[in-house]
């Protein structure tokens, strides 16, 4: 396996609400992330997946713990730290007024990138995610399958070292999905590390390097999917997931790195 | 030697600080860019229903009401409530669509992951809704001179005062307008934010009465009402735009909105940090 990339120590999120008992979403996570791979988050709802991809995404701060990239905390250099990240959010949060092309440029300036290279990086994600026929048009028009294509181009305007994706094939239809995992390998022959959160395990199975099972805010298991499927003696990641669901939380591994 | 070492290393911390903080003005200048081409599309439509209240309510104070006896004067007087209160309705408006943001595409998560610092992001927020509303306010004066005509003369106007107000009182607005996304749990709950807050505020806050006649009346309700920011916006703009003569002292009224303008933006930052929550 390849260098660290981000290391994950010890993140605890709680929520509090008025008047009622906080909820803890994430009990202490902690994952060392590679360069260059596909690590999926599993879980069922409720499991911290969102959570945890949202603070690495630094859209919320954990309660506790630390992440570290290039050797020191995210927090210490919040900016340098942003400019490597690209974020899809599951839910599409495009600037709806925009066409296609405004979106794409102001999504390279507001990363500080010179115009030229807006244009060229601009052409190049356009031609790569098909979106040429819709590049003029305003983003409120798109089908859910070219949305999605398009929030995960934007995200990868200013050619980020990690991507997070958080569920972005839910709700499509399975031609539509094959079509945004062939970009996904394409990412991680690029060289991008690419952090995926998923419910589908099919795709877990087939896109990623390793997967990341978490369970009431714990990390059940990491591993490859090959690994998990021989030690399961199982035939597909469907199989393992539910076999480990039904087993009892002493029995996580928590914190414990198998690679 | 270690302490010419420690100099060079402060000056190029320095110079570090200084080089990132040159670069969260870039992103604050593309995202206030990025505002203004999103605004292309409303513009329009914001400056004619404001044309529209703003001329209806003059038409009134200056002509109809004189029929219940207010003298020639209460058409521009009122024309200071008027410039005093396009940002508390641009803040209605304004807080309206931040929520419904929140609660549907929620665009705002993207740009709070940009790399610069959150307060950038709600300093592109802060700088385009008071530039909307200064640039309403002014606009409000050609039409003003064209329904009021020789009533309202546009050489008493102090026009560094009333620029200085116009900025002042929009950026308060602006800055109000975060707190007010922050406090509103939802949508449904707007019309308690309007009518159990900002219209006892707006109303009570001298858009069509100077301080000075609720004084002569009322001391007790005087003094009540200088804790409400729209009497200073009010007096202050009047102030400006017709003489100091019958209004709370216009310098009076500048610091201590400044005052409460901090104190704004604190409370909002605090406020949508914790509806945000952000890092």
């Amino acid at each position: 396996m390849s260098n660290k990339l981000l290391q994950i120590k010890n993140i605890k999120k709680q929520y509090k609400q008025k008047g009622q008992k906080p909820i803890d979403a994430l009990k202490g996570v902690s994952l060392d992330i590679y360069n260059d791979e596909v690590i999926t988050l599993l879980g069922v709802n409720g499991a911290g997946k969102s959570t945890l991809s949202s603070i690495i995404a630094t859209l919320h701060p954990a309660t506790e713990g630390n992440i570290i990239f290039d050797n020191k905390s995210i927090y210490e250099d919040l900016a340098n730290y942003r400019s490597h990240l690209g974020f899809c959010p599951q839910k599409p949060n495009l600037d709806g007024f925009l066409t296609l092309e405004q979106n794409l440029r102001f999504a390279g300036r507001l990363h500080k990138m010179p115009e030229n290279e807006i244009t060229t990086r601009l052409n190049k994600l356009v031609e790569q995610f098909e979106l040429g026929d819709y590049l003029t048009r305003k983003a409120d028009i798109l089908s859910g399958g070219y949305r999605q294509r398009f929030m995960i181009a934007r995200c990868l305007m200013h050619s980020p070292k990690i991507v997070l994706l958080d569920e972005p094939t839910v709700g499509l239809d399975p031609h539509i999905r094959r079509q945004i995992w062939a970009k996904i390998k394409e990412l991680k022959q690029e060289g991008v590390t690419v952090i995926l959160t998923t419910h589908y395990l099919d795709e877990a199975e087939i896109l990623s390097d390793r997967v990341c099972i978490l369970d009431k805010g714990l990390i059940k298991l990491i591993d490859t999917p090959e690994k998990l499927l021989s030690d399961f003696k199982k035939k597909n990641l469907e199989d393992v997931f539910l076999a480990l669901m039904q087993e009892p939380q002493e029995n996580s591994e928590n914190n414990k790195e198998q690679l | 030697m270690s302490r010419i070492f420690q100099k060079e290393i402060a000056k190029r911390n320095q110079k570090e600080i200084a080089k990132r903080d040159q670069l969260d003005l870039d992103i604050l200048k593309q995202l206030i860019r990025l505002e203004f081409t999103n605004a292309k599309q409303v513009l329009l439509d914001k400056f004619i229903n404001f044309y529209i209240w703003a001329g209806c309510s003059m038409l009134v104070s200056g002509y109809l009401m004189q029929s219940f006896g207010t003298s020639d004067a209460f058409g521009p007087f009122q024309l200071g409530g008027i410039i005093a209160s396009v940002g508390i309705f641009e803040l209605y408006g304004n807080a309206v669509t931040f929520v419904s943001d929140l609660e549907g595409d929620h665009t705002i998560a993207y740009y709070l992951t940009l790399p610069t610092h959150t307060s950038t992001v709600l300093c592109s927020h802060i700088f385009y809704y008071s530039t909307i509303g200064t640039l309403m306010s002014f606009a409000s004066l050609p039409l003003a001179k064209l329904i009021l005509w020789n009533r309202f003369d546009l050489f008493a106007i102090s026009w560094a005062k009333l620029l200085f107000f116009v900025v002042l009182t929009n950026v308060f607005c602006a800055t109000a307008t975060l707190l007010a996304s922050a406090l509103i749990p939802s949508m449904d709950k707007f019309d308690i934010l309007w009518t159990r807050v900002m219209f006892p505020l707006w109303f009570l806050g001298g858009y069509s009465f100077a301080w000075n006649s609720v004084y002569t009346t009322s001391p007790k309700l005087a003094y009540a009402l200088l804790l409400n920011p729209i009497i200073y916006m009010s007096e202050g703009m009047r102030a400006a735009l017709l003489g100091q003569e019958g209004s709370i002292n216009f310098w009076i009224c500048s610091a201590i909105l400044l005052v409460m303008l901090v104190g704004i933006a604190v409370w909002s930052y605090k406020a949508l940090k914790k509806r945000l929550d952000f890092v």
